[in-house]
């Protein structure tokens, strides 16, 4: 990306206002991604002095800053607690921590990467987002959107409920995109499964309803597993085809949903 | 535009334009340790320490590291020399392109972790790409570095 000129804002309002006066203005997070841009830019806007790193925690919440690296994120207890340390496992397998030490949180959720190892986890764990002008939102709709969203992210919330995880990245190298991830996130109430790098955007599907109070547990995974393939569609590209993704996400998801159970017992 | 910064506990004042990268501020300075491969996020050759934490200088706009501390090879160069005994003795060392970043990951390393574990080492250095060697004797070396001079 090549960037004319750079601008500090001096509050969210401020960063809200200029990165909305032209086109040709961009909202920096880490800037790894952007950097692989060939776009041309007038401004680039750099949150990095409005306090946007931090992670707070609450009795209900963990409440993320955009700007927090996800290296930071890792690194911190808090995450390690959610979901038995799932969202630690997936922030793990994103290239090496060279990379970790700039990426944000803020630039991995407003990317809406099909290939992100992070959406699936925080789409799991019923995450919500908080922006300068849109205030509150769930990741869920968020991502079900498919307008632009023109806002500055602010922070990045996790419900702190108990729950177990279970996440699989498939790669064909250590450093490569996901050819699909699974993730499963079982709460108190709820069994989720998301499936990312369909090769779209991650999409999840609540299968409370065949696992809970089932007699047959071979039976109500067999079932779960079905109605996952029918909810969410897979697809082609060039790393991997529909049939190769849909024997993966039965294999995993089936795996998943009984490590999540044997966890519980 | 000007940024203060501290490369290898050198106070300087440096003057950088607005998409101007650490990986090109320093090698303009003759920091030439550090190394261009990809360009891209992917290989880690370019790897500094910023206040301590290893990163790609490729990938970091200089202009936003106001007041930083910038550590590469030239200014760890007594933990350095420590680092490449073992890899000399481990035979490790083939062009050595990928020598200084995979050096400052280790020594970063050992300042981080408690007895690491061939896996947390290996998961450490995944992205600092060898193209010589099949990383066996590295992560000897390393193993080596980090259990023996900590
Ligand atoms: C070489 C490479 C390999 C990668 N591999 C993987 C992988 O295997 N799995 C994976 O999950 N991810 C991967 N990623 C993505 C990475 O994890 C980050 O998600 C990505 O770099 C974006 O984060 P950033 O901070 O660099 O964002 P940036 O590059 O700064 O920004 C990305 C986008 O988000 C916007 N943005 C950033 N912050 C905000 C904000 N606060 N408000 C509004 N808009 C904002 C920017 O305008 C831009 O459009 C990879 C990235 C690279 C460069
Ligand atoms: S040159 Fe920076 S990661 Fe390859
Ligand atoms: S020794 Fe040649 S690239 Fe590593």
């Amino acid at each position: 990306m090549k960037i004319a000129s750079l601008y500090h804002p001096k509050d969210v309002n401020d960063a809200l206002r200029v990165s909305r006066e032209s086109k040709d203005t961009v909202v920096f997070g880490g800037g790894a991604w952007l950097k692989l841009s060939p776009r041309r830019v007038e401004r680039a806007v750099l949150l990095d002095t409005l306090n946007l790193a931090e992670i707070r925690v609450h009795d209900d919440a963990v409440v993320i800053g955009a700007m927090c690296t996800l290296r930071s994120m890792e690194t911190h207890e808090a995450i390690l607690d959610i979901g038995q340390g799932i969202l630690v496992d997936a922030l793990e397998q994103i290239m090496g921590v060279g990379l970790r030490n700039i990426a944000t949180i803020g630039g991995s959720v407003m990317g809406k990467y099909g290939f992100s190892d992070i959406l699936p986890v925080l789409l799991a764990l019923e995450a919500s987002l908080t922006f300068a002008e849109a205030k509150e939102m769930s990741l869920e709709s968020f991502m079900a959107s498919k307008k632009r969203m023109n806002d500055v992210l602010l922070e990045v919330s996790i419900p702190r409920k108990k729950a177990i995880g279970y996440f699989k990245k498939v790669a064909t190298t250590p450093l490569d995109f996901s050819l699909l991830n699974v993730t499963v996130v079982k709460t108190d109430t709820r069994i989720t499964v998301v499936l990312g790098s369909r090769p779209g955007g991650a999409m999840g599907h609540d299968v409370t309803e065949y696992i809970n109070g089932a007699n047959d547990i071979d039976k109500a995974v067999k079932r779960a597993v079905e109605s996952v393939l029918e909810a969410i569609p897979l697809g082609q590209n060039v790393r991997a085809t529909k049939a190769y993704r849909e024997q993966l996400a039965k294999t995993y998801v089936r795996r998943g949903l009984l490590e999540v159970m044997r966890d519980e017992s | 535009m000007k940024v203060k910064l501290l490369i290898n506990q050198r106070p300087r004042v440096v003057d950088v334009e607005p998409d101007e990268y650490l990986l090109d501020t320093l090698r303009r300075h003759d920091v030439l340790s550090v190394k261009r491969g990809c360009d891209a996020a992917s290989c880690g050759v370019c790897t500094v320490l910023i206040d301590g934490k290893p990163t790609l200088s490729c990938s970091v706009l200089s202009a936003r590291l106001e007041g930083k501390a910038i550590t590469t090879v030239e200014g760890e160069r007594e933990e350095v020399t420590r680092f490449y005994t073992y890899f000399g003795d481990e035979g490790a060392d083939q062009c050595g392109f990928c020598n200084p970043g995979l050096a400052l990951t280790a020594i970063s390393m050992k300042r981080t972790f408690d007895n690491p574990s061939e896996d947390d080492i290996r998961r450490y250095i995944v992205a600092n790409l060898c193209r010589c060697s099949g990383y066996v004797a590295q992560v000897r070396a390393i193993k080596r570095y980090l259990e023996e001079s900590s």
